[in-house]
């Protein structure tokens, strides 16, 4: 079966007076429906693979292709539309929200965009926003949400528009314990009953590792070990 | 249309739950951006008008009637009361009045020793009662009273002529004073002294002696003529064209002329002043435009990082595009509404009810418009506000995501 994620030698060097190889080729596949953990040290370069993997930056080097497409063949427009239709992203950083949105604006907003029904898209992002336990926050502006409440949001955003593929940088980072625990179960359950592919960085893969098919540990900008489940039990 | 949808939802949103201070100053300044621009071409298309009307309220009227030219000169038109009589008929013909055009020189004694004074001028024969409803000389009077229909030993003059008005000239008689005597020396040799009956305001330099049409008869020995009719007529009922049509085919051989052919000198200060309006209307818009765009540019540029989210989250290029050239037309619509309104139901009607004079008595600031003047401040606020909006919108919408996200 074609994987979902392909990625191969990728490479990507930030620009500055010192250029910074943040990734040093990576190469990697991910199967339609796998759910994957990246972990790795701080300054690893988990953030900056995900942002190329979810075509929020281009790569200097390699190839990378999604649910079979190239996506260097794709103009700007074409990545947006790309984003909107097949991918969920969730920013390791919680203040992602549209501040003058409120809360089940911002989760309907991608729905809307891509030419969702009124009705149909508020009771799904309502719904969106029970499932990360925010039922109670719907009208909520962000400025009037904790750090944790609006990392939720930008989770029940991602998933709006049933992606293919859910990128989460670090979703639980600003949850306690039990919130974490209903995020991770939300994605295993998606995972699960809707065939979804998720990529999710952590820093506990300990936490992480009954829900997930495999852990990826970068160091330094190249995959340093792979552990998967099969190997594990 | 789910693209203007969305597009309008955001700008909805982004009005509502922006910056109210920020939204007022914005909508403040365009107004008096908007005010400025309106001001100072409807001032000076209001002198422009006011000048006019005071030129045919005073020298031109609407139309003039002048003697046959060809096959001969006459020096009169004759029958002049039939004629007026059968111009008068025409519908939208408000008044009609003759005047006999005579040239002479006026001399006058000032301190009684002989010593004579003379100025050459116009001297024209009028009949006061028809007069006065087409011209608005009585208005100006500075001193005495204007002439009526008997007054054949009296005249009325210029305070140009008289002197002792203003600055002094050596055009002028040096202080003549109501109930002095001048003496007329007509081209034609009569020579003959009347009293000063009354001074007008000669505010346009015009010079003219006016004495009765009576007396220009006797002086010139001719009846029922004249050297002009002039004719004042409703301008809103008709064009000057078709009065001066019909008026032609009263009088097939006599000269028809309207205030526009008159005013051949004073049409190049209409250019002038129109060159200045274009001028101050393009600065005033470019003023406005620039103002709109910076104010909208910041605005955008405070929104980089909600603009680089939209985009990581799939909104497309396009609907945050037209997201901000929503906003910045409402910002310009609310501009223009109340600076249009501030304008028409507020500084119009005030200064209609509460007259500034730039002349007393004869020219006043007025608000004058006309409505494709209007149109093109109009549209030239709404393309500078769309392309405020779009520009900046655009700069930013199409840079790297984190960049405009993180900095
Ligand atoms: N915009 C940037 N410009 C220059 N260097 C950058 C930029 N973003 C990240 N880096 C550098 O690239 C390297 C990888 O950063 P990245 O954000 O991917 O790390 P990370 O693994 O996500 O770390 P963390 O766990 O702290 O989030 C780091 O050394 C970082 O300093
Ligand atoms: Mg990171």
């Amino acid at each position: 079966m074609q994987p979902m994620i392909t990625v191969s030698n990728l490479k990507k060097t930030y620009p500055g007076k010192v250029p910074t190889p943040a990734l040093r080729g990576i190469s990697l596949e991910v199967a339609k429906g796998e759910f994957v953990a990246l972990t790795g040290r701080s300054g690893a370069g988990k953030s900056t693979l995900l942002h190329q993997l979810g075509l929020l930056d281009t790569p200097t080097e390699g190839t990378l292709h999604l649910n079979g497409t190239d996506v260097e063949t794709l103009s700007d427009a074409e990545r947006t539309e790309f984003r909107l239709k097949n991918l969920g992203y969730v920013f390791q950083e919680y203040t992602t929200l549209i501040i003058e949105l409120t809360a089940l604006e911002n989760v309907y907003l991608p729905h809307m965009a891509a030419g969702g029904a009124t009705r149909h898209y508020r009771e799904e992002a309502a719904e969106l926003l029970r499932l990360v336990g925010l039922g109670g926050r719907l009208d909520h502006y962000p400025n009037e949400l904790s750090g944790g409440e609006q990392q939720r949001v930008a989770i029940a955003r991602a998933l709006v528009n049933n992606p293919k593929i859910l990128f989460a940088d670090e979703p639980t980072a600003n949850l306690d314990s039990v919130s974490a625990k209903t995020v991770l179960e939300l994605f295993a359950k998606l995972r699960s009953e809707m065939g979804q592919t998720i990529v999710l960085i952590t820093h506990e893969p300990e936490d992480v590792r009954p829900y997930v098919d495999r852990t990826i540990w970068l160091s330094d900008g190249l995959i340093e070990k792979i552990e998967t489940r099969n190997a594990r039990s | 249309m789910n693209d203007w949808r969305t597009s309008l939802f955001i700008a909805y949103k982004s009005v509502t739950r922006g910056n109210k201070s920020m939204l007022a100053l914005m909508v403040f300044i365009l107004s008096l951006s908007f005010i400025n621009m309106l001001f100072i071409s409807g001032v000076l298309t209001g002198l422009w008008n006011s000048e006019v009307d005071l030129a045919i309220n005073l020298i031109t009227a609407h139309v003039e009637v002048t003697p046959q030219q060809k096959p001969t000169l006459k020096e009169f038109i004759p029958n002049e009361a039939q004629l007026q009589a059968q111009i008068s008929t025409i519908p939208g013909v408000i008044a009609t009045t003759r005047r006999y055009q005579l040239a002479g020189s006026l001399s006058f004694d000032k301190d009684k020793s002989g010593q004579m004074k003379s100025v050459s001028g116009a001297i024209i024969g009028i009949d006061p009662s028809r007069d006065q409803k087409v011209f608005t000389v009585n208005d100006i009077m500075l001193a005495g009273s204007p002439l009526t229909d008997n007054d054949t030993d009296q005249i009325v003059l210029s305070s140009a002529l008289a002197g002792g008005y203003g600055t002094p000239s050596t055009n002028d008689l040096g202080g003549v004073k109501v109930g002095d005597k001048v003496q007329i020396t007509y081209a034609n040799g009569v020579m003959r002294t009347y009293t000063v009956k009354g001074i007008y305001n000669d505010i346009i330099g015009i010079f003219e002696t006016f004495i009765t049409a009576k007396e220009a008869e006797s002086v010139l020995s001719v009846a029922n003529s004249a050297s002009q009719i002039l004719v004042k007529v409703n301008t809103s009922r008709s064009t000057l064209a078709s009065y001066e049509d019909r008026i032609r085919t009263l009088a097939p051989n006599l000269t028809v002329k309207n205030y526009t052919d008159l005013l051949g000198s004073i049409v190049s200060f209409e250019r002038a002043l129109n060159i200045i309006s274009d001028i101050v209307s393009a600065i005033s818009i470019a003023v406005a435009a620039v103002t709109i765009f910076v104010l909208i540019y910041v605005n955008a540029l405070n929104k980089r990082r909600q603009i680089g989210i939209m985009k990581a989250i799939g909104i497309k290029q396009r609907i945050i595009v037209n997201a901000y050239i929503i906003q910045s037309l409402f910002y310009t619509a609310c501009g223009l509404l109340i600076g249009g309104l501030a304008v028409f139901t507020v500084l119009r009607p005030l200064l209609i009810a509460h007259p500034i004079p730039i002349i007393v008595g004869l020219l006043n600031l007025t608000l004058a418009y006309t409505p494709l003047g209007v149109g093109l401040g109009i549209l030239a606020f709404i393309v500078a506000g769309y392309l405020a909006g779009r520009i900046p919108a655009h700069l930013v919408a199409k840079e790297n995501i984190l960049t405009a996200i993180w900095g």
